[in-house]
């Protein structure tokens, strides 16, 4: 990267966040999965770099990039916080195609210099570097789900194969999917209400494609699926989830995704349940 | 037209059907319908430390994850290797140089007409030995007697042998001694495992063919019916 190169310790100094990556799949994977809404809110810490989408108070996904994950993660102040465009990031991010060629990799070094200062990434393919820089904005306020592992009443960790069956085969025509967990049969079940009938998935607990099964009471909750669609990006790319629901009947889903080096990346899902409405 | 159509209609028979539709109550599918519902909302908070500086709790074992960054097929690969390992039964071949292997032959041949030591079995020659016991005679002078069974020119000759007849007269005081050769020899091979017997001498250069029809073979050249190119290997 001829461009990069030429940045001295001085032009370090005047960014607050560098983070270099040889990769860029590694991160526009991630984004990708948690895109369904236009506007994302980043909060950088030395943990790395958290990204967190919302939708209609009902939904909250959160990407989580290790800052093991970068080649390079400089990061001045304790934290830093903005609100970018997810569409034109992740536009910007595959500036150089989004069908990988084998062999070929694009490099990014993404730089932000503070409150009110554009996101600047610069993307190296083959000698050809790309500056791009968007625009930031003020973070606006967040979901509080306060979603506490305290609180947590079931769990269940199911390899993503076996979820992903599940979302292909269930009827989709409904507006829920109702989700039973209990400590006796059917332990874990799946169930949509469609145009054409009722569908229901069972797992049962000593199942292969069940991990972890902790249950001590029976819940049954409903979600919208409109608000659970989105979800099944990072399903789809991730080898592994966990699914939680609360004493208030919150779920929780998160992903584990292993990026093209092998590592681990986390996109975490919390939905809302749908409750009745008292006839009046 | 259409009247016509029409008449043709009319004057089909009625279709009889072979079983009577179910009596019983319809069902009411508007009892199946959902009850109305709506969507839980979560209040929105302005951001603060403690969501800028939350970070995920990994509900998997990671550590292991970490350690197998392939498939789970690799995982369980590697947890099979050191069993398969562990059970291996055979020792470990061990392969020397022919230098080394014909000094040992010679040592542990040795041993054995010496001591007769059942450690040294595992190393014996896989190859046949003349036993001292069967020959009598030369049991008394085994010093004498190796020099004299190993000697080179009688083991590096069946070329020579080859152009002359190996069981003329002259040959018979050259070759090693008849007891050595003799009947005795395959009874007792007790001092080393003899996987395949040597080849007599008088048989070097000798077709397969006459060798396993000896007697026709001699009959054959007494009578001086076989020439000498069609019973020796051509060289």
């Amino acid at each position: 990267m001829p461009l990069l190169t030429q940045y001295n310790e001085d032009e370090y100094e005047q960014y607050c966040l560098v983070a270099s990556l040889d990769n860029v799949r590694n991160l526009s994977t991630v984004l990708k999965a948690i895109h369904f809404k236009e506007h994302a809110t980043c909060f950088a810490t030395k943990n790395g770099i958290k990204v967190t989408v919302e939708n209609a108070k009902c939904v909250q996904a959160n990407a989580f990039i290790q800052a093991d994950v970068f080649q390079e993660f400089i990061i001045q102040e304790e934290s830093v916080t903005f609100r970018i465009n997810l569409t034109i990031l992740l536009d910007c991010l595959s500036i150089f195609g989004s069908s990988p060629t084998p062999g070929t990799l694009t490099a990014l070094r993404m730089c932000y210099q503070g409150y009110g200062h554009p996101l600047m990434l610069f993307l190296e393919e083959g000698g050809v570097v790309t500056v791009c820089k968007i625009t930031t904005q003020e973070p606006e306020d967040t979901l509080d789900f306060d979603f506490c592992s305290t609180n947590v009443m079931n769990k269940i960790i199911l390899q993503s194969e076996g979820l992903r069956e599940a979302f292909s085969e269930l009827d989709m025509t409904g507006d829920v999917l109702q989700i039973t967990v209990s400590p006796d049969k059917p332990y874990f079940r799946l169930s949509t209400f469609g145009n054409a009938g009722n569908s229901h998935l069972d797992y049962p607990k000593d199942s292969d494609l069940v991990e972890a099964f902790h249950c001590n009471k029976t819940q049954i909750n409903r979600y919208k699926l409109s608000l659970l669609k989105p979800s099944t990006k990072a399903l789809a790319l991730s080898c592994k989830v966990s699914i939680r629901t609360d004493n208030r009947g919150f779920l929780s889903l998160q992903y584990m995704i292993r990026n093209e080096d092998g590592q681990i990346c986390f996109v975490e899902y919390y939905c809302c349940p749908d409750e009745e409405v008292p006839e009046s | 037209m259409p009247p016509r159509k029409r008449r043709r209609q009319c004057q089909k028979a009625q279709l009889l059907f072979h079983q009577q539709p179910l009596e019983g109550p319809k069902p009411h599918y508007e009892s199946h319908q959902q009850p109305i519902t709506h969507t839980v909302q979560v209040p929105s908070k302005p951001i603060d430390q403690s969501t800028i500086t939350s970070w995920v709790l990994p509900q998997f074992d990671t550590a292991a994850e970490s350690r197998f960054p392939t498939h789970r097929k690799h995982h369980r690969d590697q947890a099979r290797h050191p069993t398969r390992r562990s059970t291996c039964k055979f020792p470990r071949l061990t392969f020397e140089s022919p230098e080394s292997s014909s000094s040992e032959t010679l040592l542990l041949s040795n041993r054995e007409q010496l001591q007769n030591s059942e450690k040294d079995a595992p190393r014996r020659p896989l190859v046949p030995l003349f036993s001292p016991q069967s020959c009598g005679e030369l049991s008394v002078h085994v010093p004498q007697s190796l020099p004299h069974v190993f000697m080179p020119p009688d083991i590096q000759t069946p070329g020579s042998s080859v152009r002359e007849d190996p069981i003329s007269p002259d040959q018979k005081e050259n070759s090693l001694p008849s007891c050595i050769l003799g009947p005795r020899t395959p009874r007792t091979p007790e001092p080393g495992p003899v996987l395949v017997k040597d080849t007599p001498e008088e048989k070097y250069g000798i077709k397969v063919t006459w060798r396993r029809r000896r007697h026709l073979f001699a009959y054959l050249k007494e009578r001086g019916k076989l020439d000498k190119s069609q019973f020796l290997v051509k060289t």
